[in-house]
């Protein structure tokens, strides 16, 4: 995928998710598909941005999510050469543990530089709809972009 | 050669996030405003879609959805002629209170109509941007209500959105009275519950006075951003701090609740500051 065209799709998750009344991680789960149909540099640069949209779209300090975002590029980079197989399940499985991990992220960063408190309730209901709402949104993004993907390959082979 | 290079690089990225967490605020607000600015006409557009194909939908379900709507809203006139005589009764019995203790019109006279277009994406902040921004006369720090009482305040102001602090946000503090007993407190957001309904907390009310559940929590005028007498919601529980010397009581902020598609900013407190 092309620089461009991540920016345009991260975007408009972010738009989307912005728009939603729960918790609904559109921008974590166009990233994991990034990070497994892209190369290490160009999905690096697609974690940057979906940071900067990240934290531009609520209240949150500018960059506090961009590690985030990088350690997802990171960890997928290296899975996907040993574990990685283009069906839905990876993505159930991807979605459902980086959502789970970016709460614990969160948790950590709100803790470690004291930026707000965090209520159990908050924990909870963070925890639960997150990693839900990951496990049906990741695939959803993948079977969407099924038709777009084997013309990615091609343009890329070429 | 190469390992070096690629040493620099990842030194130069890391000194980049760096700097990225330590710019200024006034340098983030203006990063921030270009990613606002430039999707809240998509948001605008992505929302009146959605609103439209609701109303498809509501189209398509057809007579017997109409024929649901139609006795639902006979009932709902029903209620509000009600409701209206009663109001009309309070509104000439205030009148003549009002007459009689001379009483100043304390309501915001400048008021921006403005709609949520957006949440915060992450669950951890409690906020909403507006479609009106430093364009339309929105500041920094101005309060944010609707008619069901006090909604939050404005903070990032860009140019054509603006950030809305919720105040069931743990970030805003709000100077409150108990409209029934008088006393004073501090009102600050707890997020949101277990069932997911968002709550704020009513601090240092003294350990005497009688307060109830279902008591009205209303701004007490005091701190210069938020207008006397606006309702912040309603006591849900009571309890009493371990040192004894105060109590503390869990609210439901009504308007936060029940978040309408229109709220208003007020524009006329000292205290706002101009955005951007």
């Amino acid at each position: 995928m092309k620089p461009l065209v991540i920016t345009v799709l991260l975007f408009a998750a972010g738009s989307i998710q912005a728009l939603m009344p729960i918790e609904f991680p559109a921008l974590l789960c166009l990233m994991i598909f990034i990070a497994l149909h892209s190369r290490l540099n160009v999905a690096l640069y697609g974690a940057v941005i979906a940071g900067l949209i990240h934290d531009s779209f609520c209240p949150a300090p500018l960059g506090i999510s961009i590690p985030f975002f990088l350690l997802t590029v990171f960890v997928i980079n290296y899975i996907r050469r040993e574990i990685f197989s283009d069906i839905a399940w990876t993505y159930v499985i991807l979605g459902g543990l980086f959502a789970l991990l970016k709460t614990l992220y969160f948790i950590l960063i709100l803790a470690l530089f004291n930026i707000r408190p965090v209520r159990t309730a908050e924990l909870f209901l963070q925890l639960v709809a997150g990693v839900l709402v990951a496990l049906f949104l990741a695939p959803g993004i993948f079977l969407a972009a099924a038709p777009f993907r084997d013309k990615w390959y091609r343009r890329a082979l070429r | 050669m190469i390992g070096r290079r690629k040493i620099l690089k990842w030194i130069a990225a890391a000194l980049a996030l760096l700097l990225l967490f330590n710019l200024p605020a006034t340098c983030s607000s203006r990063i921030k405003s270009v990613f606002n600015n430039s999707a809240a006409p998509v948001q605008m557009l992505l929302l009146s879609f959605g609103m439209s194909l609701k109303e498809g939908w509501d189209a398509v379900r057809g007579f017997d959805g109409l024929i649901e709507r139609n006795q639902r809203l006979t009932e709902e006139v029903i209620r509000l002629q009600a409701k209206a005589v009663m109001l009309e009764n309070l509104a000439e019995e205030n009148r003549r209170l009002h007459e009689q203790l001379d009483f100043s019109d304390a309501q915001p006279d400048n008021l921006i109509a403005a709609q949520v277009i957006a949440r915060s994406v992450s669950g951890w902040w409690q906020s909403v941007r507006l479609d009106k921004g430093t364009k339309h006369g929105v500041r920094s720090n101005s309060p944010v209500i609707s008619s069901d009482g006090l909604v939050g305040c404005t903070a990032g102001v860009s140019a054509l959105s603006s950030e809305v602090i919720l105040v069931s946000d743990p970030a805003c503090k709000v100077s409150a009275r108990i409209s029934r007993t008088g006393s004073f407190g501090i009102v600050s957001g707890r997020g949101t519950n277990l069932k997911g309904y968002p709550v704020a907390r009513m601090q240092f009310i003294h350990k005497d006075i009688p307060v109830r559940e279902g008591d009205a929590v209303v701004t007490s005028g005091l701190g210069g951003i938020f207008p006397k007498n606006i309702l912040i919601g309603y006591i849900d529980k009571i309890y009493t701090e371990e040192n004894g010397l105060y109590q503390y009581a869990d609210i439901i902020p009504k308007a936060v609740v029940y978040l309408m598609e229109v709220v208003f900013v007020s524009t006329n407190n000292d205290m706002a500051e101009d955005g951007e």
